[in-house]
């Protein structure tokens, strides 16, 4: 693939990590703002938490910064970056179990002082296809995470097999069928869903 | 085996256009006269609209402002501002945790005495999901909690007034005064200021 350039010729991600490489901070936010949103979208249909996700994002980001010197040009930025999500998304997974593992319950708030802030969704929203995104989405999670991230990056993402496989340093023959798979298993779960889609 | 079974399982790779020219050829042929293929094909393209037809989700506003004051944190501990947090790494914030671990440091910076009375409130750097586990509580009451935390931290802090924070490597000590209230937005206000102002 040819990197990103408009008709105002955007430096393609490369010539901007090279720039940042070489100490130009602009490159960095630009490569921020090109990113930012798709990343997000990755980790929060891996994760299903806006929290979490945004978390892992700006961790990918500072990893980014503070590893800048590591990238080498053999690799398309954006396999690098994703492989770098992708690991931050699957440690937080681990992390939740072992969260499940602890707790802490004498910090001692006091709640009644607390204003209760209004989270609900806007009136305005569509309420069946919020349902329809809340089906999906947890059928995503329920898959085993070398199923979720295979889908997610092909369905929701439109990466090819080849950048999968180079994201996730697996061969192109196992995307293909993890891709399957995963289909197949949604296809059972969501079959009401399916069958109403044109 | 069920002669089509080899077809179907091109299926997902040709819908995806992954199928090589003799496999797409071959499979083109097949369809043409197999009416169950051509329903797991069907199948197959409206699971893919299914999943593309997701919302796209946004990061928050805060977003940019957030890194960018994590990145010159960092930075800052590599200079020792804060000791007694590791200077290899930055924990990782919940976004509302990082806010309130921001003003917090914001306010020793400019500070540095004890309060003479005060709430004792407590915030940490872990994030958000993860204090929620902790203190068995949804993610949304963790948030008051730290906007409770904001909420008691007093304007002037930010100029002259006293708050400590004993930070550990776990998590934040924060003890503030707990006497104003109304004065949070001018405290969002100084604190959006600094962040603003952060240079990587
Ligand atoms: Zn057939």
């Amino acid at each position: 693939m040819t990197p990103k350039r408009t008709k105002e010729l955007e430096p393609s991600d490369e010539e901007l990590i090279e720039r940042f490489q070489k100490g130009d901070r602009e490159a960095f936010e630009k490569i921020v703002e090109r990113y930012k949103d798709q990343l997000l979208n990755f980790a929060y249909r891996f994760l299903g938490s806006r929290q979490e996700a945004e978390d892992v994002v700006q961790d990918t980001f500072l990893r980014v910064y503070r590893n800048r010197k590591a990238y080498r040009r053999v690799a398309r930025f954006s396999t690098w970056i994703y492989t770098i999500a992708g690991n931050l998304a699957k440690t937080e997974l681990r992390k939740r179990k072992r969260r499940k593992l602890f707790s802490i319950s004498d910090l001692g708030f006091e709640e009644k002082d607390y204003e209760i802030s209004d989270l609900s969704h806007n009136p305005e929203d569509d309420v069946e296809g919020t349902l329809k995104e809340e089906i999906i989405q947890s059928e995503i999670e329920k898959l085993p995470p070398k199923f979720r991230e295979v889908i997610i990056l092909r369905d929701v993402q439109g990466l090819s097999y080849e950048e999968i496989a180079l994201i996730l340093k697996i061969p192109i023959g196992t995307v293909k069928s993890r891709v399957n798979r995963a289909r197949l298993r949604l296809q059972k779960r969501l079959k009401h869903l399916l069958e109403t889609e044109k | 085996m069920n002669p089509c079974e080899r077809y179907q399982q091109l299926i997902p790779a040709y819908v995806d256009g992954e199928t090589t020219a003799e496999e797409k050829a071959i499979l083109e042929a097949h369809l043409k006269h197999c009416a169950e293929c051509r329903a797991v094909e069907s199948r197959v393209r409206r699971l893919r609209r299914l999943l593309q037809s997701l919302p796209a989700v946004s990061t928050s506003p805060e977003f940019g402002a957030i890194l960018r004051a994590r990145i010159r944190l960092e930075n800052r501990n590599a200079g020792h501002i804060i000791p007694s947090f590791p200077t290899w790494r930055v924990p990782a914030f919940g976004l509302a945790a990082v806010a309130a671990a921001l003003l917090l440091i914001a306010v020793i910076w400019n500070s540095g005495r004890i309060p003479q009375r005060g709430a004792v409130a407590v915030t940490s750097v872990y994030k958000t999901a993860e204090m929620a586990t902790m203190l068995k509580a949804p993610v949304d009451t963790v948030m008051r909690r730290v906007h409770y935390v904001l909420d008691r931290v007093p304007a002037q802090t930010l100029g002259t007034a006293p708050a400590v924070v004993a930070s550990r490597s776990l998590g934040t000590r924060a003890v503030a005064d707990s006497s104003a209230r109304s004065a949070r937005q001018e405290t969002y206000r100084l604190v959006a200021e600094r962040i603003r102002r952060a240079s990587f």
